[in-house]
């Protein structure tokens, strides 16, 4: 084998092999906002050039209409104003299978398109109890394999209900499909600012000696929604916040911020260090589960300069729900690193604003030399802006000018609003790519899957067991009151919504 | 303005500007970029500061070399909105420098530039005119320069590869950062197995278009990466290499400007011809044995694409060095 010595030194953008991508469940809402916007942007961007997007949904729809469709999905936001010469070179690459997920001549027909190229990808845009007609019938047309290329599929959340259907659905996967074959999404871990977690952590000398139970009192994690469940009733009902964020989204967070440092970028490198994370997560049992967690439900109230409904009074809820729309957690894991720091996490809907944040809290001076300091003591907080506001922040204490040694702490501010100015790409655009050029870093791997929901379901059946009625919060609150005794308990303050 | 800049009164101009587009935006900016130019009106840099405008906020200082009259200093914001509805400006200073070319010298400017943050110097002049980088040492971060500007590429390069070792202020070559889609699309052409096979059995590499520069830089990348012997000739004069016992010919023809339009054609020592062109559609296609349907996407860099993918960096290119590091 000849090498190619002309590749050395060369740094190159991601740019796929020619690929053809099937969306099962085209007729969706998550093709319409999401996936076509990110393909016709990867296209936009030079990014992606020789390709096919094929749709396979139930719907009678054809070619045409989905081309149509798709123009639809082009025609509003920044979009609008793309030449249509573009559009249209765009939307012929577009064609479209009509079948249910089950019959086994639509992938026969979905066959004769795929086939005619080397590399595919098979994007799960599907409610999970799709997912096994899906692969099973991939198997057996033999679209789970490509001896020229490669065959990956892109499967969405949720994913399980807890350990054992997370664990049913990776052997149904596991059945047709390699590890390597499979791309786990969680779109959050795809925003700039959540990858940013990596590079201010190990790019920068100053924090990876304080990042330490020596120097680090604790820390918080707050994703709250000034919305309600709106027209998602019915899928909130069969999943609630603990399922629905905290598995997967917060828990992405969670890792990046904890995890040791790892060797290298490698995908596998980074996804052992966050199972590492994961499986030292203190274990919360069942008779602990209320004094390290709260679940709280949204009652009527005043939200966004609005009334606003209780989540009982939402369309596809059951008047006698115990589905939990907050959730606060008071963690710790069993390392030397992070022994005895508490994390909190805190995350709900309809609550007083949208913010998504990490705030990491230095501990004080070992001695207080400034009597006029703030009583709270005016710890160094580092926090990471998820949204909106993406950026960083830290606060110091400084002197008031004036005669007296006055101590106030102030704001070091970085806003990525301010500094670049080029829009940040989709989070689906960045994993979609990722898919395309075989980087799984940002998706989530069997074992990491599994650690969570381990962790998770425990609380799930200590739930399930506790009879008491679920804490009301009004909408437009911070929660409710009782999740300030889990910060209380150790001395902390939830930080301000 | 007084004829002498007073860095304090020109900062309160630029805070009054600033404060007319937005009055309570913070501002972040992450470089100082100090541009020295003949032409006043000079389309790339024009092109080049319209291009960042917008994404990076940065401190722009023009140097108008040879500007007449007296020397003078003037200011000026550009800021705007994006969908986000956050300011991104350009403050911008242009020293006019006079018959006195006082506004030329680093210490005329120097006190202008926003501390703490990277000073970028980009060449914009002749560079026959001073040298460059060691005229910044000390005082500039990176240097850009741009080979083009040069009426004779070869002798250029002959000179300022000597020099380049020596060097204490790392440069960027705007010629070289072009080149970069090419280098790639070329490393992309070959790397089929069975096109790695014919890389390493070339006797003949022909440039059609582009300019000197560029093309002397691509026939240098081509020599070390494939540890081709021989000495390099001016443009115009094909190159008479050597690997083992097999002679390599380069040769450059129709030169021009390398956006206009390019093809590459290769021959093997087994008579095989592939070549390698721009389709002008956005895309680079080829033709020859073993490369039936190959197409790439293929962009060229403008001078704007060039500033910010440089301004992003903080060393020379390694690649670069290479080359420069065994010229001859």
């Amino acid at each position: 084998m000849f090498s190619n010595p002309l590749l050395d030194g060369l740094q190159f953008a991601k740019e796929p092999a020619p690929f053809v991508i099937t969306i099962f469940g085209a007729t969706g809402d998550l093709t319409r906002k999401k996936l076509v916007p990110a393909l016709f942007s990867l296209f936009l961007k030079g990014n992606i050039s020789q390709f096919q997007v094929v749709g396979f949904a139930r719907r009678p729809w054809t070619k045409e209409s989905f081309q149509a469709e798709a123009a639809s999905m082009l025609a509003v936001g920044h979009y609008a104003h793309v030449p249509e010469a573009q559009k249209k070179a765009f939307l012929e690459k577009l064609d479209f299978v009509s079948s249910t997920f089950d019959d086994p001549d639509g992938y026969a027909r979905l066959a004769k398109v795929v086939n005619a190229w080397d590399n595919k990808v098979y994007y799960m845009s599907t409610p999970p109890d799709d997912y096994e007609n899906i692969v099973r019938n991939l198997g057996a047309s033999g679209l789970n394999k490509s001896p020229s290329g490669y065959s990956r599929v892109i499967v969405e959340k949720p994913f399980g209900r807890d350990l054992a259907t997370a664990r049913e659905l990776n052997d149904i996967l596991s059945s047709q499909l390699e590890e390597s074959q499979i791309y786990r999404i969680d779109h959050y871990i795809g925003k700039e600012t959540v990858q940013n977690i990596l590079v201010l952590r190990f790019a920068n000398g100053i924090f990876e000696p304080l990042w330490n139970n020596r120097y680090i009192d604790n820390i918080q994690i707050t994703v709250s929604e000034a919305i309600g469940v709106g027209t998602r009733g019915n899928y909130y009902e069969k999943s609630g916040t603990l399922r629905d964020m905290v598995q997967n989204h917060i828990f992405q967070i969670m890792t990046l911020l904890l995890m040791e440092p790892p060797n290298d970028l490698s995908p596998d490198t980074i996804r052992t260090e966050k199972v590492k994370v994961l499986r030292s997560l203190r274990p919360i049992t069942h008779k602990d589960v209320n004094k390290y967690t709260v679940r709280g439900q949204y009652s009527a109230g005043i939200s966004q300069g609005k009334t606003a409904k209780g989540y009982l009074q939402e369309d596809g809820v059951s008047p006698t729900s115990k589905t939990e729309t907050f959730v606060a957690l008071k963690l710790f894991l069993d390392t030397w690193r992070w022994e005895g720091v508490p994390v909190f996490i805190r995350v709900g809907k309809s609550m007083a604003r949208r913010m998504s944040e990490v705030a990491v809290t230095f501990k004080q001076p070992p001695l207080q030399i400034f009597k006029n300091q703030a009583s709270d003591g005016g710890n160094n907080q580092l926090v990471i802006h998820i949204q909106p506001d993406e950026g960083v922040s830290f606060s110091i204490n400084a002197k008031i000018p004036g005669y007296l040694t006055q101590v106030r702490p102030v704001n070091m501010d970085f806003a990525y609003g301010n500094t670049f100015g080029e829009a940040t790409p989709e989070a689906y655009e960045r994993l979609i790519l990722d898919c395309l050029v075989g980087d799984s870093t940002l998706y989530t791997r069997r074992d990491e899957i599994e650690a969570s929901w381990t962790f998770i379901t425990r609380i799930l059946q200590g739930w399930a067991d506790d009879p008491s009625p679920l804490p009301q919060y009004k909408a437009g609150s911070a929660g409710p009151e009782e999740a300030k005794e889990l910060t209380s308990s150790v001395g902390v303050k939830w930080r301000k919504l | 303005m007084n004829r002498y800049a007073d860095p304090v009164a020109v900062e309160a101009e630029l805070r009054k500007n600033l404060q007319e587009f937005s009055p309570n935006e913070a501002r972040t900016n992450l470089f100082n970029l100090v541009v020295y130019t003949e032409n006043h009106d000079d389309s790339r840099l024009l092109e080049a500061l319209n291009y960042l405008h917008g994404k990076r906020p940065a401190r722009v200082i023009v140097v108008k070399r040879n500007a007449g009259g007296e020397t003078r200093t003037d200011v000026n914001a550009r800021c705007v909105t994006d969908v986000n509805d956050k300011v991104l400006c350009i403050q911008e200073i242009v020293i006019s420098s006079g018959e006195d070319h006082a506004g030329e010298s680093p210490e005329f400017w120097t006190p202008l530039v926003i501390r703490d943050i990277p000073v970028f110097v980009w060449w914009l002049s002749p560079l026959k005119d001073a040298p460059v980088p060691e005229l910044f040492d000390g005082i500039a971060d990176r240097c850009f320069i741009d080979s083009r500007n040069t009426p004779d590429p070869h002798s250029f390069y002959s000179e300022y590869a000597k020099r380049f070792s020596t060097f204490n202020t790392p440069v960027s070559d705007f010629s070289w950062v072009r080149l970069g889609p090419l280098l790639k699309l070329t490393a992309n052409f070959f790397n089929a197995p069975d096109m790695r096979e014919k890389l390493h059995d070339l006797i003949s590499v022909q440039f059609v278009g582009g300019h000197r520069s560029e093309v002397e830089l691509y026939f240098h990348w081509l020599k070390t990466r494939l540890e081709w012997e021989g000495k390099s000739s001016p443009l115009g004069h094909p190159w008479a290499l050597q690997v083992g016992n097999r002679k390599v010919k380069l040769s450059h023809t129709k030169p021009g400007v390398l956006e206009n339009g390019f093809e590459l054609v290769f021959q093997t020592a087994k008579g095989e011809q592939l070549k390698l062109r721009d389709s002008k559609e956005g895309f680079a296609v080829a033709e020859g044995i073993g490369t039936s349907n190959y197409t790439a996407v293929f962009r060229y860099l403008s001078t704007g694409n060039a500033l910010v993918t440089e301004v992003d960096k903080n060393a020379t290119d390694r690649l670069y060095q290479d080359v420069l590091g065994v010229w001859n």
